[in-house]
């Protein structure tokens, strides 16, 4: 196993496509804080103080998977490992006596490896560059990302970097079973992009649903309404038990929404250990599904 | 001592039998060239030797060890192979391709040793081209180079002489002589160029539609080979009528007048006739029967 990553970081050094893509990061990053920061500016006025860049907002933008870098780590992943196929390096690891599943593991630790060095330089910089422009911005007074309008709490921020860092190892396990299947870049490219997308938009809009559904029990409360009052509570009740399942099903769930409890953003003990477990679960899952498969298949 | 042997190997995709029940020994220290049509099973039967697809039945023993026990791992580190592609990175130089290699097998080469790899293939001028760059028979004798690092015991080569020039092929030829003398390399070689597999096997394995349909080492073939007597004529239909009076019926005439005749018979008696019927004989000698013939008359008697 130990030569197998060895020589993957040898490759890594010698990779193009690699060094291509940590600008394109860098890049990234200082285009998404000038663009915001440019908008702060034109929106600003001298009455009202309207801030968009901080060094939390963008540290909560630069770690969702569903957001421009976050799709790019997975889709160099698939780039990597699918030459490894077309170049023929995997049937000379296995000519050379390591077992499947040892190729297999050498794979996803590689591409874990990788995705938690692009992760956290992108993330880094991200959240320097919003604390140059910005402030870091405990108070979260830049209303851009999941916790705007709250403040930050230290515990809040610690789950969140926690689950965001677990949310690539099952992130890592699905792009090494896809390309490992496929052995292609074609098919694997949409697959991961839906699966990232439609995690990401499921959370938000059932997120959405609940916020929405509080604020209208919380109305027909005040309005003394006991009926009306009564089926919103209901509703209210029922979308939060979706909600609950989400966050188990939908790994990306617990870094897509944020609740604001008397203006701290807050994460749930349920949330948490539902945004650990539905990750380690998937990463379970599919890295020995796809060891598995990967074990049967002849190699081309 | 047999290196590899194989027993009632088979391998079925969906539902077609490509391997059938292949029994094979591949003695130590030998060349031995594998021969068969386009699609008879050699590649599939090299790429279950090296681990690269299942058997669907059946098994085989690599030094002795058992395809199914974990300690095959340990003795496919003394196995390299070149199957149906050279594996190399094309973003990479040779030198560096040499290097990825040499760090996922475990072994460390000297700078001196890479040299003098990449010289024994005669790529020391490469310098830092990438091997994107390279022609075929670079590409060709790069992947040799590779399958040479890790001084293994046993080489898979299937079809290596694809690609290369008369002047590569040459040099390849000698190559795998020198490693198979000198180091006692057992090479399993495919090749379409049998002239050139016949001046380095030492044993054969005959394949025709995934069966092994003889094994035979290099001195037997020779014993077997049929020696025949080469005639070209101007009138083919008279010689052949001579023939005929002679009871000689094992005989061949191919397109451009030429009768191999394959039976023992008195020339002088014939090449009398022939001029008595007014035939000229443009030419006459002995020949011995190629690998090539020897193998379609194998082919057509499985038929």
């Amino acid at each position: 196993m130990g030569r197998l990553l060895k020589a993957f970081f040898f490759k890594l050094s010698k990779d193009l496509a690699f060094r291509i893509i940590l600008i394109i990061g860098g890049g990234l990053a200082l285009f998404e804080t000038l663009i915001l920061f440019g908008l702060q500016q034109i929106l600003a006025t001298e009455a009202d103080v309207f801030k968009l860049v901080s060094g939390q907002s963008m540290l909560m933008l630069s770690f969702s998977p569903a957001q421009n870098f976050g799709l790019a780590i997975p889709l160099y992943i698939i780039i990597f490992i699918c030459l490894e196929f077309s170049h023929g390096t995997i049937r000379n690891k296995i000519i050379a006596g390591h077992s499947k599943f040892q190729i297999y593991t050498s794979l996803y630790l590689s591409g874990l490896i990788l995705a938690m060095m692009l992760l956290l330089s992108y993330v880094t910089l991200c959240t320097a560059l919003g604390s140059i422009f910005g402030g870091f911005d405990v108070n979260g007074e830049a209303m851009f990302g999941i916790t705007s309008g709250s403040k930050l709490s230290l515990e809040y921020l610690l789950k969140y970097i926690l689950l965001g860092l677990l949310v690539y190892t099952s992130l890592v396990a699905v792009t090494v079973f896809f390309a490992t299947l496929f052995r292609s870049i074609g098919p694997c490219i949409p697959i991961i992009f839906l699966l990232i997308m439609g995690g990401y938009y499921l959370a938000v809009i059932m997120g959405t649903v609940i916020q929405t559904s509080e604020a209208i029990a919380l109305h027909q409360q005040m309005s003394g309404d006991q009926e009306v009052y009564q089926a919103a509570k209901d509703s209210l009740e029922n979308f939060r038990r979706i909600g609950n399942v989400l966050k188990v099903i939908n790994p990306l769930y617990s870094l897509s929404v944020a609740d604001n409890v008397d203006g701290v953003s807050t994460m749930d003990t349920y949330t948490f250990f539902a945004g650990i477990g539905s990750n380690l679960i998937y990463a379970a899952a599919f890295f020995f599904g796809g060891a598995a498969i990967f074990k049967k298949r002849d190699i081309k | 001592m047999d290196i590899i042997t194989t027993n009632e190997l088979c391998k079925q995709y969906s539902h077609k039998l490509v391997i059938d029940h292949v029994n094979m020994h591949i003695p130590e220290h030998s060349i031995y060239g594998f021969v068969g049509e386009n699609g008879s099973g050699k590649t599939t039967i090299m790429r279950l030797l090296t681990g690269l697809a299942e058997p669907t039945s059946g098994s085989f023993t690599l030094f002795g060890v058992k395809n199914t026990d974990p300690a095959i791992y340990e003795k496919r580190k003394y196995v390299s192979a070149i199957v149906e592609k050279t594996s190399l990175v094309p973003s990479m130089t040779a030198k560096e391709n040499l290097r990825y290699f040499e760090l996922y097998t475990g072994i460390s080469l000297t700078e001196q040793d890479r040299d003098d790899l990449l010289r024994k293939v005669h790529l020391e001028d490469v310098g830092n081209k990438k091997v994107r760059n390279f022609s075929l028979g670079m590409r060709q004798r790069l992947g040799i180079a590779l399958a040479l690092v890790s001084k293994p015991k046993l080489m898979f080569l299937d079809e290596p002489m694809n690609g290369l020039d008369p002047e590569g092929i040459a040099e390849l030829r000698d190559l795998l002589i020198d490693l198979n003398q000198k180091d006692g390399i057992t090479v399993l070689i495919s090749s379409h160029i049998l002239s050139e597999l016949e001046k380095i096997a030492s044993c054969y394995g005959f394949i025709s539609h995934g069966k092994i349909i003889e094994e035979i080492t290099a001195s037997e073939l020779q014993s077997r080979c049929r020696k025949s007597l080469m005639i070209k004529v101007d009138k083919i239909a008279e010689t052949e009528a001579i023939l005929k009076t002679h009871n000689i019926t094992d005989y061949k005439v191919s397109s451009n007048g030429e009768i191999n005749i394959f039976e023992n018979l008195k020339v002088n008696d014939i090449v009398a006739e022939l001029n008595a019927a007014n035939v000229t004989i443009l030419s006459i000698n002995s020949s011995e029967e190629s690998v090539e013939e020897y193998y379609l008359n194998l082919v057509k008697e499985g038929k």
